[in-house]
């Protein structure tokens, strides 16, 4: 609160003194000077007695009944507040059903296996967990080298052993099986001179866990082995 | 590496590659077929570098060998077929000579 000025800033004794209209403006404007200054220090705002400018709001000062630690104010309506209390653990605030007001509520979650494999759930997310259980997805791939020692150089689900069986016939194994036998496999593989000498991957066995193939080239229908050969496969995952 | 050497029913030589970072068990029991007889396993199992004759590898009891009996064999084979193929070329050949000089 401001401090009024004391008698000592008169400059004439009101008892005894004929006091002028600017000695009545002069104190006016003390008067003024205190009054502005008061209003000031309460409400934070500069008034300059010309305009409305309402009370400033302090978050020091702003008290909710009741409240605690991570509470949400929110309008009540078009002239009023109340306090939301914080939800719990992983909750999100949501509009309520009749869309009037906020709530907290459980947040989204993952699509499980099974919604992933049936593919019609729209109201969950699809997490990296489970996102290759949906049926448009790739379950298991590889690349390797097949010559030589064959080697893996790249893969999904798809282990780093290789079973050589002889000239361009391969066993791979998956990681985690197909449910059974009934999946698609697709591959190719590169030929030894390019474009002018293209191979083709036969299957020879489908098991759940293993997939069986033979580069063959299709002038002589005989097996190579092949520097590049990759093959994806899609289906149901056990 | 570790390597399974075993013979298929099909009486083929196969060599599974285990790498070290798959479980072995696990491998093995997917790789391996039930009618297949494991020959040999161990690390880093000799085997022949050439792959030319790949399909005539065998097992002699101790290591992955090529078979001289089978590539032998088999370049008989080649040569035989070469052979019936140029006897059935020059039998059509004959047989148009044939229509041709009975018209």
């Amino acid at each position: 609160m401001a401090t009024f000025p004391s008698d000592s800033v008169r400059t004439k004794d009101w008892g005894s003194e004929v006091l002028t209209d600017a000695d009545l403006e002069a104190q006016y404007d003390i008067i003024h000077n205190y009054i502005k200054a008061a209003l000031n220090s309460s409400t934070g705002h500069d008034h300059d007695g010309t305009s409305n400018q309402g009370p400033k709001l302090s978050p020091a000062n702003l008290v909710i009944a009741s409240q605690a630690a991570a509470d949400i104010l929110v309008a009540a309506s078009a002239t009023a507040w109340k306090r939301l209390a914080k939800g719990t653990a992983g909750q999100v605030l949501k509009i309520n059903s009749e869309a009037t007001d906020v709530e907290w509520g459980a947040g989204a979650t993952a699509a499980s296996q099974a919604e992933q494999e049936a593919g019609t759930e729209v109201a969950k997310y699809v997490a990296p967990a489970t996102q290759q259980f949906h049926p448009s997805a790739c379950k298991a791939w590889v690349a390797f080298n097949g010559t030589g020692t064959p080697a893996v150089t790249a893969s999904y689900n798809v282990d780093a052993s290789i079973t050589d069986n002889g000239t361009g016939d391969y066993t791979i194994s998956i990681t985690t099986d197909f449910s059974s036998a009934n999946y698609c496999a697709v591959g190719m593989a590169k030929g030894s001179s390019g474009a002018s000498d293209p191979m083709i991957v036969n299957i020879e066995t489908m098991a759940a866990g293993t997939l069986r193939v033979e580069v063959v080239s299709p002038q002589d229908a005989a097996a190579r082995d092949s520097s590049q050969v990759c093959i994806a496969m899609f289906g149901d995952q056990s | 590496m570790k390597n399974i050497i075993f013979r298929r029913s099909d009486g083929g030589i196969s060599i599974t590659h285990v790498s070290p970072n798959d479980n072995y068990e696990t491998v093995k029991a997917k790789h391996i077929p039930s009618d297949a007889v494991i020959l040999l396993e161990g690390e880093d199992v000799e085997i022949p570098i050439d792959r030319k004759d790949r399909d005539c590898w065998n097992f002699d009891g101790t290591k992955v060998v090529v078979d001289q009996v089978k590539v032998q064999a088999k370049l008989d084979a080649i040569a035989q077929k070469e052979t019936d193929d140029k006897a059935a070329e020059e039998a059509k050949i004959a047989a148009i000579v044939d229509k041709v000089v009975k018209k």
